[in-house]
């Protein structure tokens, strides 16, 4: 229909223009009429009865005049007579002027007539007064003139009558024409209303209803609803802009789904990667509850994910102590989580032997460094806790099976000696002084395999307290100082002013010093030049405690693995004793106090052990 | 003449202490399980015993504790003997009544000197 909305409006206010239009022109032309009516009332009719009545008026005066001609001897009679001749021709010719009527024509040839015939019959009137006398004239008068007087008059009148009807019938004619006018024109009026009103309501509603509901799935689109399409009616630009507007909704939909397939697709990688990793992986929100819980985890804790996801934590997992760090996990800022762990043992129903696991956790953190949650990998240890409990068992009934016989052979050998002291043979001295020797060595390899496989397996304890570093010193000095003496070596220690207590295991450390001291004591010479040196002093955030020695060094290709297991230095004139346990163990102990061992070393030129403790915080 | 009581199960061992003991001096009475080292003990009252955990029939840390109930025997003087070493064992030997440790193997001095500071040290 119409192309535009610009069109429709503008046809809509044309339709109430017109409407108005014809309104108007209904109105004026019933004013017109009225004003022609009036006009006619005014004008003509009006002229014509004002012209009866003058010539009614002239005529009176003439028969005024006649009569006092009569009566009265009125030399001016005749004079006025023909004055109001004149007027009356006058008239006369205004009314014939002003003819209207049908009838009027008429009227005005009789007035003419009969006037005519008056105007004679006063002179004939003159003529008989002059030749006939007064009485004459009277009777004259009375039987001629008046009659005709009259009949004058009387069709004067009958002018005058007309024209009166004309115009009261013309005014009741405009009266009724004024009120049909009146009428006709509020109904065109309201009705022009009316139609105005509806066309607006129309029109506005036209084109506000496709914009409202343009309007509404706009904001449904905008709110993510893609789904929303509008029904196009007409080819206005309404319809274009629906037109338009379903488009996008469309274009909208289907980049969103490509969008979440896109992500679809990267989270089922993400999950598939998850669930296929071999150690169990968990993940809580904020607010502790399980949103994610993959294959392995299921499985060593024995629980469904389907039944615990968005469940609380505890709720799913009776663990006070997985909890209570779960909790602690995202106050721990700056720590990194990932060298923390604890472990669990969970007997359950599906295998005989209880299970044991290495939990770890982490914070999950955006990059505001909010907290979103926690994630805990489990690692199933039960195979490397079986391997362990198996290897300590086997030293364990090893280390015994050995002392048992060793206990003899000591105690054997000791009493041999003891029995036969001043009896011996240079050889058989030799020989039991070789013997004494090395049970000396299998009881301490023995004892020391016992300890190094102890603490490589965590089983020993340490307990770590605040120490003061000198007490620690003189404590594992204590048993070596006859020996030093005796070797003639000199011992000096020097500790820090103001050092702070150390976190550590006494008889561990001291253990530790110990051997040092004793290895030193092995390479110092022993002619009275032998010097042993331990120094304490406080570093960035630990302590360093270091034992020299003036003795022959270790050559630099041994320095680094002269804390592996089992490796001496080999030299003819070392004596014997050692395993090459020793550093191996004070390596391990130094590391479960969290610290570092070294060496600094070159040959001849004496060695510096070093090893660092932490600092007691209390 | 000072008894002492050795309750240890491998031969060799009991005969080199029982050997030492006797040069030393001392009169030695001995068993090698748990059983007899209890009622051995009550029989004889020595004045220190000796004793092994690991042995037959009733283990050192039981025979220790029935040693201590028993009022005859609870004054006398226990030291074990023992290839265990450990902190745990040790305290454990010492919670049950023990008065003394002593780590296998040992030497013939370590062992006359751990018997002499236990000697007299009698329990009240």
């Amino acid at each position: 229909m119409f192309r535009s909305i610009r069109h429709k409006m503008l046809a809509a206010f044309a339709l109430v223009l017109l409407i108005i239009a014809l309104t108007s022109i209904w109105a004026i032309v019933n004013f017109g009429n009225l004003q022609g009516d009036i006009q006619d009332i005014m004008q003509s009719n009006y002229r014509s009865v004002v012209a009866a009545q003058h010539m009614m008026v002239a005529l009176e005066r003439q028969d005024s005049a006649q009569l006092s001609f009569l009566f009265s001897s009125d030399s001016n009679a005749a004079q006025n007579h023909r004055e109001h001749e004149q007027e009356f021709v006058r008239w006369h010719t205004r009314a014939r002027d002003n003819i209207t009527e049908p009838e009027e024509p008429d009227m005005i040839d009789q007035i003419e007539t009969l006037y005519g015939e008056y105007i004679f019959s006063f002179e004939e009137l003159r003529q008989v007064q002059e030749y006939k006398g007064s009485s004459q004239a009277r009777q004259y008068y009375y039987q001629v003139t008046f009659p005709l007087f009259e009949s004058i008059k009387e069709a004067c009148r009958g002018l005058l009558e007309l024209n009166q009807e004309k115009m009261l019938q013309l005014q009741t004619q405009a009266e009724e024409r004024a009120s049909r006018a009146i009428f006709s024109t509020s109904l065109l009026s309201l009705s022009a209303i009316l139609s105005g009103l509806f066309m607006a309501l129309y029109i506005s509603g036209q084109v506000s209803r496709p914009i409202g509901d343009l309007i509404f799935k706009m904001k449904r689109v905008a709110e993510g609803d893609y789904q929303q399409q509008i029904s196009i009616q007409g080819d206005d630009e309404i319809a274009v802009l629906a037109t338009e507007f379903n488009a996008m909704s469309e274009k909208l939909k289907r980049y969103e789904r490509m969008n979440v397939n896109k992500i679809m697709m990267e989270k089922q990688k993400a999950e598939a990667i998850v669930e296929s990793i071999s150690d169990g992986v968990m993940v809580t929100d904020q607010n502790h509850h399980l949103i994610l819980i993959n294959k392995a985890a299921e499985r060593f804790l024995d629980i469904r994910e389907k039944e615990s996801l968005g469940r609380h934590f505890l709720e799913v997992i009776n663990r006070e102590e997985l909890f209570r760090m779960i909790q602690e996990v995202p106050l721990q800022r700056g720590v990194d989580m990932s060298k923390k762990f604890t472990d669990l043992t969970i007997e359950s129903e599906l295998s005989e032997a209880p299970r044991h696991f290495r939990v770890n956790m982490t914070p999950i953190r955006d990059q505001q460094g909010t907290d979103l949650g926690v994630v805990t990998l489990i690692q199933d240890i039960t195979r490397l806790v079986e391997v362990n409990d198996l290897k300590s068992e086997f030293v364990s009934t090893v280390s015994h099976e050995f002392r048992t016989p060793l206990t003899s052979m000591t105690m054997a050998i000791g009493l041999l000696k003891d029995q036969t002291e001043n009896q011996q043979t240079p050889d058989q001295q030799e020989l039991l002084n070789a013997l004494e020797e090395d049970t000396q060595r299998l009881t301490r390899l023995v004892t020391e395999l016992l300890d190094l496989s102890r603490i490589e397996s965590g089983k020993v304890q340490m307990n770590l307290e605040a120490c003061l570093v000198d007490e620690l010193v003189t404590y594992s000095m204590k048993p070596l100082l006859v020996q030093l003496k005796e070797k003639r070596i000199t011992y000096t220690c020097q500790i820090a002013d103001q050092i702070p207590m150390a976190r550590a295991d006494k008889a561990k450390i001291a253990w530790v010093l110990n051997n040092l001291v004793s290895n030193a004591m092995r390479y110092v010479p022993d002619d009275g030049t032998g010097v042993i040196e331990i120094k304490a002093k406080e570093a960035v955030n630990h302590i360093i405690i270091e034992v020299a020695d003036n003795g022959k060094g270790i050559p630099e290709e041994y320095q680094k693995v002269i804390f592996d297991k089992f490796f001496q230095v080999h030299d003819q004139h070392e004596v014997g004793g050692g395993a090459g346990l020793g550093l191996a163990i004070c390596k391990e102990i130094v590391k479960a106090h969290g610290g570092e061992i070294w060496v600094e070393s070159g040959p001849d030129k004496g060695s510096v052990f070093y090893f660092t403790l932490r600092i007691s915080s209390s | 003449m000072t008894t002492i009581m050795i309750v240890e199960d491998e031969k060799n061992i009991r005969m080199s202490v029982r050997m030492l003991l006797q040069k030393k001096g001392f009169s030695v009475i001995e068993t090698d399980n748990g059983v007899d080292a209890v009622k051995l003990a009550q029989d004889k009252l020595p004045q220190l015993i000796l004793l092994d955990i690991l042995i037959p029939k009733m283990d050192g840390y039981l025979v220790c504790e029935a040693i201590r109930q028993n009022p005859l025997t609870k004054r006398i003087p226990v030291v074990f003997m023992s290839a265990k070493s450990q902190q745990e064992d040790q305290r454990r030997a010492r919670e049950l009544g023990g008065s003394d440790f002593i780590t296998k193997p040992f030497t013939t001095t370590d062992l006359l000197e751990c018997i002499q500071k236990n000697l007299g040290g009698e329990r009240p």
